[in-house]
């Protein structure tokens, strides 16, 4: 990656910018990108519409992007609002604002802060949410840790670690209405679940903390809590 | 003809493994995407998978890690995609990945070449199985890597194997997507079927050898 013949390109007020190699791609006005994009940098600071797919070192959205195509980058910072309608492949994804994602995402690291929506299945070695998101697929990470502040979905949840709490009320918002975690099922080696509604939760050490609605639990190891757990059934060691 | 599910579950009690584990070998790849069938159960979804490929796949996964292979290496190795490498002919012959008889067969369609590239190994390897196997003539071998080497491009991505049809000693090769059921003429004879990224995993057993 030569950055001597990537040139760099501003867009302040409104204009186009063809596909093509780049360096520094910042977008502060109103923009189009036509064709696919290989930049070390895009921003966009204002309002851009990126009709091909984007290859980047970072990528941050401070402003309203729209990708068409898929987006690839070491890390893609959305503070502001991004609809990305093809999928994510990202070593750090981080959501402060609002992104909506239609297709699948493969992170490193995946940190909600925000509200997100991802149509299509999560695989990450961390994911990290505080915010408000929904999964259509199966959300796989290594570790996932989610703190409720407000309706939370996944179609299934899988990992080594998962960890769902309450998140601890700040002093002058007042929590979105309504605050649960519900995915079909959950499986994993040790779990802790808090505000949960799930169908069928199974792992080896598994506890089930306050506000939880499950229907089955299955574990090999150990079971803590209950309440609010349906049936619950040991099975061999496997785990 | 389906093949035998096993369930997840009795997946993880037969081998002794953790949900964390088959999560994480889920995200290296390790395990194909469209082995994890979903099926619906009196307690819901639940997944399940081929018993037989999955058994295996488990066990290899298991005896790599045995030997400290990094879970990206097991990834690549058990992977249908194709190698970066070109590789020398008399190489190959020498470390006996493919064998003298199916090698004449590539130099007679590609005289002169002494680098191959993966496709072109592949296609001498499937050949050599179906010469070794008694399956096939020489033509017919002959058949399947022309056809290998044609639609190479098209099954790449895709789970293919290569069928060999015969049907009043004429014979044919096809590529079909692995899952797809074969219905042929009462008179013709599907003579072999070689599962394409399971030869590839072969392939690329012997090549580490």
């Amino acid at each position: 990656m030569e950055a001597t013949n990537r040139p760099n390109t501003k867009i302040a007020g409104a204009g186009d910018v063809s596909g093509g190699m780049y360096g520094e791609v910042v977008i502060a006005g109103a923009g189009t990108v036509r064709g696919d994009l290989d930049a070390t940098t895009l921003k966009i600071a204002g309002t851009a519409d990126v009709q091909g797919k984007v290859v980047a070192t970072t990528v941050k959205v401070s402003g309203n992007g729209t990708f068409y195509g898929d987006v690839q980058a070491n890390e893609f910072i959305v503070s502001g609002n991004a609809d990305v309608r093809g999928g994510v492949g990202a070593g750090f994804l981080k959501v402060a604002g609002a992104c909506t994602i239609t297709g699948s995402v493969n992170a490193q690291q995946l940190k909600i802060a925000g509200t997100t929506k991802i149509g299509g299945d999560v695989q990450a070695e961390v994911f990290d949410a505080s915010g408000v998101f929904s999964v259509g697929g199966l959300l796989n990470a290594g570790t996932v840790t989610i703190k409720v502040y407000g309706g939370c979905d996944a179609h299934d949840i899988g990992g080594e670690t998962i960890d769902v709490r309450l998140g601890k009320p700040w002093a002058f918002l007042p929590f979105f209405g309504d605050r649960n975690l519900t995915a079909d099922t959950i499986e994993g080696d040790t779990i802790y679940l808090e505000n949960t509604r799930a169908k069928v939760v199974r792992g080896a050490n598994v506890t089930i903390g306050t506000d939880c609605s499950i229907d089955l639990v299955e574990y090999s190891t150990s079971l803590t809590g209950g309440a609010g757990v349906v049936a619950s059934r040991r099975i061999a060691a496997g785990a | 003809m389906e093949a035998e599910l096993i369930s997840k579950k009795d997946l993880l009690l037969a081998k002794g493994i953790s949900y964390g584990q088959l999560y994480r070998w889920k995200r290296k790849g390790l395990i194909p995407e469209d082995w994890f069938v979903r099926k619906s159960t009196f307690t819901g979804q639940e997944t399940f998978f081929p018993k037989d490929k999955m058994l295996a796949r488990v066990d290899r996964i298991l005896s790599m890690k045995d030997e400290d292979i990094s879970l990206d290496d097991i990834a690549e190795a058990v992977s249908p995609a194709p190698l970066p490498d070109t590789f020398q002919r008399d190489d190959i012959l020498a470390r006996g990945v493919v064998s003298a008889a199916a090698l004449d067969l590539f130099a007679e369609r590609h005289p002169g070449v002494s680098e191959l590239r993966f496709a072109e190994l592949l296609a001498a390897s499937v050949a050599d199985t179906l010469l070794t196997s008694g399956d096939a003539g020489r033509d017919e071998a002959l058949a399947a890597i022309a056809t290998l080497e044609e639609g190479w491009m098209a099954c790449e991505k895709t789970n293919c194997d290569l069928v060999l049809l015969r049907k009043m000693g004429v014979s044919t090769a096809l590529l079909v997507s692995t899952a797809s059921e074969l219905v042929v003429e009462g008179s013709a004879k599907v003579v072999a079927r070689v599962t394409i990224p399971t030869q590839i995993e072969q392939l690329k057993t012997l090549l580490k050898a």
